[in-house]
């Protein structure tokens, strides 16, 4: 048996595993005190750059008799050695074994990291199914984006958390610490108190049938205190929220490294295959003074040199410039720099440009995601060809060389020419750099396009929409590649095997948790590493589980079925999400919501306010 | 323009994080404390830091340096010390502040405290004393133009042996710097390849103090 030291010694990243970091909270362990473990299903890089789990992490641990604590996922090489020598998966501050603490909260980024969670509860050493836990604690518990559709992970958790978790998580904190003092044991009292907390999901409280043809005939409460509805939580006023004012700065290098400051919650745009746009919404901005002065505490008390204003689609903010102008007039005494990713193609500007990194690392990067403008107005992104044009020139006269473009394939509605369109579009932007008068001379543009496999998603008007099938997004690739004809373009592509697999698990209902199951059985881990995952494994386990992965990615949905998400109020109503569907049948454009209100129905949830109303 | 030379441990958590880990953790921490540090020029200005040589992996260091400026001529140097200290992680704690008399590029030598194994003899200190005494040893040395062997005995300016708590304690002076430089790891691989009970046997290294190529002490 090796010592936690000397198996340090044998993994390649021992920073990973330490804990200790500046901004990290220790706390005295007294018999009152709740351990809480944040699990990230991903390495500890990925992980801490999770602003979300920033904000959690101040927010858990500014509260009384509240430990939180970090856990991620070890790499191959610490995992070998933490089985091998018996050493249970542990929090960062305390070092302490987790399956001692009374809370583990996972956060679900993306369906890649499913098989990851269940590892994590393996190493931990806890049984992975929610029914095989008799005991209240350690509980375990989720939330985040893909908590939007549960339904696949319902035989892992004890509860979903729907929706923001700045007031749910104190919320249910206090109720598992009332439990706790009162000496409770009983696992389904606790439950029940839990699911009557707005935005709290009990899955084993409800009980599902189905149609012989495989879709869902009815989904109900089997327990009193279960919610026919479950209503996703939000922040009403987002300039009064809890934002932290220091974070825990990482020795090792991690993949984003400096001040993340939020700028708005929600997005004005409406793409209609975006499922943040939706569950987001209604949009609620931050005002200047506000984002200021946290930006100004988080410089001081972190030493970062620089501050990356984030959001969906942060040049969509109404003050920006304001914003921006005021955070310069000391970053740049202090040698700070601003960066701004998720800009759009259609607003950006020289005047943005140059307040944006003085230094020009690396290449700017646009997301027009579809090759032709009759496919743009299908999925609403509305950006024209001119508007491309107009931008990639300012880079170029601005110094730019690298422009790379993010695309989709396989979208509703999508035809040969719209493929081909990718490839006109991207030599389209070459021809520019060589018509820009002002442009770097000596040197030639690089410009690349990524391209990824469309995956439908729910609460989006494409969530009854089929995902194509692999031979169709083969022949769609070939083509696309036989059209670039420049050497300047550089043509990426993000496997559509991950991409089926990928929609199977955002759709599924809970009999795809099987498959999950078994899978991890087999050894599927890391699944979005391209190093890691295999489609094969994946197909073996859905045929070993009696699971059909076409029914759930390739057919396309009927109105009237019930969708296993359908029990969640996420604010947008399924009546919107159809018209848009119908919209987009039709190639019709929906205009920005601060344009038109297009009636989404997410103001329900905040009294009527909508920012992007006024 | 004032130079500060400033003495930290690396200890705790922090022994293993990379010598870029701990010049990124040191120059936030610079940061943090407000301190009015002189910027490198040029399009990405970084507070301007110095370090005493990379410790490996999970080496400890008890003395190690980093010198930087401040622009405040009248900057008072002993209160920096107390402001970086409330502002590090526990790994990396601040000891000292001086103005540098030496230059780091004068360090040559540095004293070492190695722990190696465990249940160990008065024997086994005795055979590893031999060991190390031998007037040849030979070892395969790694450098940036590939391996070669080397006969590292006259390298090692003193070495003492004890047995503490268990262990074998090795103190040492090794040179330091450039093509001579030795590391604590091979005397313990000479011993492991010499004397059956240091086989496989892990070890501590902590680096404790820097000298000049004349055995003065730096400062």
């Amino acid at each position: 048996m090796l010592s936690f030291e000397q198996i340090l010694k044998r993994v390649q990243k021992p920073a990973y595993y330490t804990g200790g970091e500046y901004g990290s909270v220790v706390k005295e362990k007294t018999p009152d005190l709740l351990r809480y473990a944040f699990c990230f299903p991903d390495t500890y890089d990925i992980g801490m750059s999770y602003l979300g789990g920033k904000i959690l992490y101040g927010l858990i641990n500014s509260m009384d008799n509240v430990w939180c604590e970090r856990v991620f996922a070890p790499k191959d090489d610490m995992e070998a050695l933490m089985r091998e020598n018996n050493l249970p998966l542990y929090g960062l501050e305390s070092l302490d074994p987790i399956r001692e603490f009374h809370l583990i909260g996972f956060t679900l980024q993306t369906e890649l990291s499913y098989t990851n969670i269940l590892n994590m509860l393996d190493l931990a050493g806890i049984p992975l199914l929610a029914k095989d836990r008799p005991d209240p604690f350690p509980l375990i518990h989720a939330g985040g984006p893909c908590a939007y559709n549960p339904e696949p992970l319902a035989d892992f958790f004890d509860f979903f958390i729907i929706g923001e978790g700045e007031e749910v998580q104190p919320e249910f904190i206090r109720v598992c610490q009332q439990f706790k003092e009162e000496g409770g044991s009983d696992k389904r009292e606790l439950l029940r108190r839990l699911a009557a907390i707005e935005g709290i999901y009990v899955p084993s409280f409800y009980d599902v049938t189905y149609h012989e043809d495989g879709t869902i005939a009815s989904f109900t409460p089997n327990d009193p205190a279960a919610k026919s509805t479950v209503t996703k939580r939000l922040v009403q006023n987002i300039d009064e929220i809890y934002y932290p004012d220091k974070v825990v700065i990482p020795f090792a290098d991690v993949v984003h490294d400096r001040v993340m400051l939020e700028v708005f919650r929600g997005c004005i745009r409406g793409c209609r295959f975006c499922q943040a746009g939706t569950i987001y919404r209604p949009v609620r901005e931050k005002s200047p003074a506000v984002l200021d002065r946290c930006a100004q505490t988080l410089i001081d008390n972190t030493g970062y040199d620089e501050i990356s204003l984030t959001s969906l689609s942060t040049s969509d903010h109404t003050r920006l410039m304001e914003t921006t102008d005021q955070l310069l007039s000391w970053c740049d005494p202090r040698k700070i720099s601003l960066s701004l990713p998720s800009l759009r193609v259609d607003n950006f500007s020289t005047e943005l440009m140059d307040k944006v990194q003085r230094v020009r690392r690396g290449g700017l990067t646009f997301a027009p995601e579809a090759g032709t403008q009759r496919m743009r107005d299908v999925i609403n992104k509305q950006v024209t060809e001119e508007e491309l044009a107009r931008t990639c020139r300012i880079a170029f006269e601005g110094g730019w060389l690298n422009i790379k473009l993010y695309f989709m394939i396989g979208l509703p509605f999508e035809t040969e020419e719209d493929v081909a369109g990718i490839a006109d579009l991207a030599q389209m932007v070459v021809d520019t750099f060589y018509r820009c008068e002002n442009r770097p001379k000596g040197k030639s543009p690089r410009v690349t396009i990524s391209v990824a496999t469309f995956i439908p998603k729910p609460f989006t008007p494409f969530q009854w929409a089929a995902q194509d099938r692999a031979e169709q997004v083969d022949r769609k690739i070939a083509l696309l590649r036989d059209k670039i004809r420049s050497r300047k373009i550089v043509f990426n592509y993000h496997d559509r095997k991950a991409s089926y697999f990928e929609a199977v698990l955002a759709r599924g209902d809970r009999r795809v948790g099987a498959s999950i199951l078994r899978a991890f059985e087999l050894g599927a881990k890391f699944d979005g590493w391209e190093s890691h995952f295999s489609l094969d494994l994946w197909l073996k386990a859905f045929a070993e589980t009696g699971i059909d992965p076409d029914f759930y990615a390739t057919r396309p949905k009927a109105r009237d079925e019930i969708l296993p998400w359908d029990f969640i109020d996420c604010g947008v109503s399924k009546a919107f999400l159809w018209r848009e569907n119908e919209r987009a049948a039709m190639a019709a454009v929906t205009p920005n919501c601060r344009e038109h209100c297009a009636g989404c129905g997410a103001d329900r949830l905040t009294g009527g306010y909508c920012h992007a109303r006024g | 323009m004032l130079g500060v030379r400033l003495t930290f441990a690396k200890e705790g958590r922090a022994l293993f994080i990379s010598h870029l880990d701990l010049m990124r953790c040191m120059s936030r921490g610079i940061c943090r404390a407000g301190l009015p540090v002189y910027y490198t020029q040029g399009f990405n200005p970084q507070p301007y830091l110095v370090f005493s040589p990379p410790l490996s992996l999970g080496y400890g260091g008890a003395a190690e340096i980093c010198d930087f400026s401040l622009l405040d001529e009248g900057y008072p140097v002993e209160e920096v010390v107390a402001r970086l200290r409330a502002v590090m992680p526990e790994g990396v704690r601040p000891i000292a502040t001086a103005v540098p008399v030496h230059k780091l590029g004068a360090l040559a030598l540095a004293d070492w405290e190695i722990r190696v194994g465990a249940g160990m003899t008065a024997a086994d200190v005795a055979a590893a004393r031999d060991c190390l005494d031998a007037p040849e040893i030979l070892v395969l040395k790694k450098s940036k133009r590939g391996e070669r062997e080397v006969n590292i005995r006259p390298m090692i300016a003193s070495l003492t042996a004890a047995e503490e708590g268990g262990a074998l304690v090795l103190r040492c002076r090794l040179p330091l710097a450039g093509e001579n430089a030795l590391n604590p790891k091979y005397l313990v691989e000479v011993l492991g390849r010499s004397l059956p009970q240091f086989a496989d046997a892990d070890f501590f290294a902590l680096r404790t103090a820097f000298y000049l190529e004349d055995g003065t002490p730096f400062c």
